[in-house]
């Protein structure tokens, strides 16, 4: 259903201060608890250490006093805990001990205030635990090298407790009051970590569609720059198309003003004139004109077609055969309407993989510069043929060619041969066009002269399998193909 | 006026030179660069039409070149960009005035004859000497206030006349006025016109200097 829970937020930043502080908390909780225990434990360990050493202390005191028989005094006169319980307090803790000296004897010889009046322990030597009006006592017992008297040192057990809670505790609250401190001081620094990445998102929400300037990768952390490389970059190449376009549009823009006013010049000569022969030529050189223009929006739709066109094109099998008698069957009245023939030599049975209508547009435009640049009566050449695991077409015309081999120049847009420019009506695009289908296609193409004297276009295409042992090879090739 | 039209576009320069010739210009028409700037230095033009984008030598370099031979004759600039920096280009290397294309045919003679007026360095419109007056634009010439009805290229020798009031013209000078390449000039042609023009104005208007030329004088 649409209702799901996200148990990782999409934000780095949420993410981030979720798995800090939760784990911040675990391993803080778990310290502190382990920290809490140990404490107590050592705490506890601490007690016991001082009841026996409590209770050194007072065997050595009791047996000095034996000796000195000063006891025995005390021993008659009160068996009262005076002795041991100074009523000033060196420390808070003091009073939470007990003491007993029991004599084998008479029983009870001295005690502490805090000490009740039966045994503390059964035990004659070491530590032990007794319950006596329902208190737990936590008690070390030390008896005297002849066994006279025993000495038992004890402390409460729920005083104990309180002081070892009261102890651990304050730990424990320590750990607590540093986990939120710890937390702001986890959020302040993440915050601060991502700052890059918000400047960066908020530089790029702040942009406008065409505002395609790289962004600025100083101050960026060494794990950004990658990102903003690449978004850059990006960036670069959607300036170009961008670029590209408006060239395009500028260029096209710009072509097709010339004959616009060349018609309308035409059309207000016409208008104009008194002479009837001035008339008629007037509007037939305006006809000419819309004539021409025509060509030139279909070329240039064609040519935007073509270079819009994806980098992957819809190709199959086609006989290259087939499809160059296609086109010549085509353009045959044009060629004929100019006194020219059109000589095809190529072998049968040959495949590549193309795109039909792109393929034939290429034909089309490399078929009709050479009928237009060839001079009345003359020839064009077409010829095709196999060459190792290439197909190689080539074109030809008896025009002017290139004057001084500017083969670079000749297919881009909108250039066109000065030799021709005043004399044949060309729109500047037919060999943009072919460069890009041929690009379109991973082909190659290449310009020279011609036997002929014009031009020589000859296109290379790579043939999708190898020649079998029975076809022909590049030996059968003419070398004017080369 | 004798006009170059230089205009690589085959339509279009035929469109005005038929268009430019049928306002009384007397209208040379080159299709590259490089042939306008060898004509510029061999001829003398009143008028210069320069498309910009021409082949063998772009129209900004030809301009760029009569400027630097100190050649001030008027140039009327053909743009086919949108862009003013062209534009600026034009104007800042010596262009008078710029069209844009698609232009119309009456834009252009009527900036050509503001060139003109400018270039003789006259703001009114109309000419006015002795009693004649002849609109350039409108091509009507009256005299006394009444109009007369004059040939073209009588309407042209006027015209040359009267914008160089005070300078003596050569009848080669006229004749290059009146005629473009190609066109034949029958060897007594102005003297025939200027004999009409006498008789159809005052006959004291156009004097003629023996062995130099004709002058219509200050006073």
């Amino acid at each position: 259903m649409a209702l799901r829970l996200r148990l990782v937020p999409r934000s780095l930043k949420k993410q981030l201060l979720l798995s800090l502080l939760s784990s911040l908390l675990l391993v803080w909780g778990a310290t502190a608890f382990i920290s809490y225990k140990l404490t107590r434990d050592e705490i506890t360990e601490l007690f016991n250490a001082e009841l026996a050493q409590s209770a050194r202390v007072v065997h050595a005191f009791v047996d000095n006093m034996l000796r000195q028989r000063a006891l025995t005094k005390l021993w008659e006169h009160d068996k009262s805990p005076e002795l041991f319980d100074t009523p000033i307090l060196g420390h808070k803790y003091e009073r939470k001990i007990a003491f007993q000296l029991r004599s084998v004897k008479d029983g009870l010889v001295l005690r502490s205030e805090s000490a009740p009046e039966f045994a503390l322990s059964l035990t004659r030597n070491g530590y032990s635990e007794t319950m006596l009006d329902e208190q737990l006592w936590h008690v070390f017992s030390l008896s005297s090298e002849n066994g006279e008297y025993v000495i038992h040192v004890g402390q409460r057990d729920d005083i104990r407790r309180q002081l070892v809670e009261s102890i651990a505790g304050q730990q424990v609250i320590g750990f607590l009051v540093a986990l939120p401190v710890l937390g702001v001081v986890i959020w302040l620094i993440v915050s601060r970590t991502l700052s890059p990445v918000n400047q960066l998102k908020e530089q790029l929400a702040s942009r406008e569609a065409g505002h395609l300037q790289p962004l600025s990768d100083d101050k960026l952390p060494e794990e950004m720059q990658p990102v903003v490389k690449q978004i850059n970059a990006l960036f670069a190449m959607l300036e170009q198309a961008f670029a590209n376009e408006r060239n395009f549009t500028s260029d096209a823009s710009h072509e097709l003003r010339t004959p616009l006013a060349g018609i309308l010049t035409q059309v207000q000569v016409a208008q104009k004139t008194q002479d009837p022969q001035v008339r008629d030529q007037a509007l037939q050189k305006a006809q000419q004109a819309v004539l021409r223009m025509t060509h030139m929006v279909q070329q240039l739709l064609t040519l935007s077609r073509v270079q819009h066109h994806n980098a992957v094109i819809d190709k199959q099998p086609l006989d290259v055969n087939r499809a160059v008698i296609g086109v010549i069957a085509d353009m045959d009245h044009v060629a004929h309407d100019k006194g020219i023939e059109i000589e095809l030599q190529g072998d049968d049975g040959i495949a590549i993989d193309a795109n039909p209508q792109l393929l034939q547009i290429l034909l089309r435009n490399l078929l009709d510069n050479a009928i237009k640049y060839s001079p009345s009566g003359s020839r064009v050449k077409v010829q095709f043929r196999r060459l190792k695991n290439q197909l190689w077409l080539s074109v030809e015309d008896s025009g002017p060619g290139v004057a001084g081999g500017d083969y670079q120049r000749i297919t881009q847009r909108f250039y066109r041969c000065v030799e021709t420019a005043g004399s044949v009506e060309g729109s500047g695009l037919g060999l943009s066009i072919v460069q890009r289908i041929v690009s379109l296609h991973g082909a190659e193409v290449a310009f020279a002269k011609s036997v002929l004297g014009g031009l020589k276009v000859l296109l290379k295409f790579d043939l999708p399998n190898p020649p079998d042992a029975n076809a022909k090879d590049g030996s059968a090739l003419p070398a004017d193909m080369i | 006026m004798r006009l170059l039209l230089v205009e690589d576009d085959t339509i279009l320069g035929d469109g005005l030179k038929a268009g430019l010739a049928m306002e009384g210009y007397a209208v040379d028409w080159l299709t590259d660069g490089a042939q306008a700037d060898e004509a510029l230095k061999l001829n003398k033009y009143d008028l210069i039409v320069l498309d910009l984008n021409l082949p063998r030598m772009d129209g900004m370099s030809v301009l760029k070149a009569m400027r630097k031979r100190k050649d001030s004759t008027p140039v009327l600039l053909l743009t086919a960009r949108d862009g003013v920096s062209e534009r600026v280009a034009g104007l800042d290397n010596g262009a008078d005035d710029y069209v844009a294309k698609p232009f119309d045919l009456s834009e252009i003679c009527a900036r050509l004859r503001a060139l003109a007026r400018r270039h003789e360095g006259r703001g009114l419109p109309i000419l006015e000497h002795k009693g004649v007056s002849l609109d350039p634009a409108a091509h009507q010439v009256h005299y006394l206030g009444k109009p007369v009805e004059l040939s073209q290229k009588e309407f042209e020798i006027l015209n040359f006349l009267m914008t160089h009031i005070g300078q003596v013209t050569s009848r080669p000078r006229l004749e290059e006025t009146l005629y473009a390449w190609g066109s034949e000039v029958e060897s007594n042609a102005v003297e025939v016109h200027i004999h009409h023009l006498r008789k159809k104005l005052d006959a004291n208007l156009i004097r003629t200097i023996r062995g130099v030329g004709y002058i219509i004088d200050e006073n």
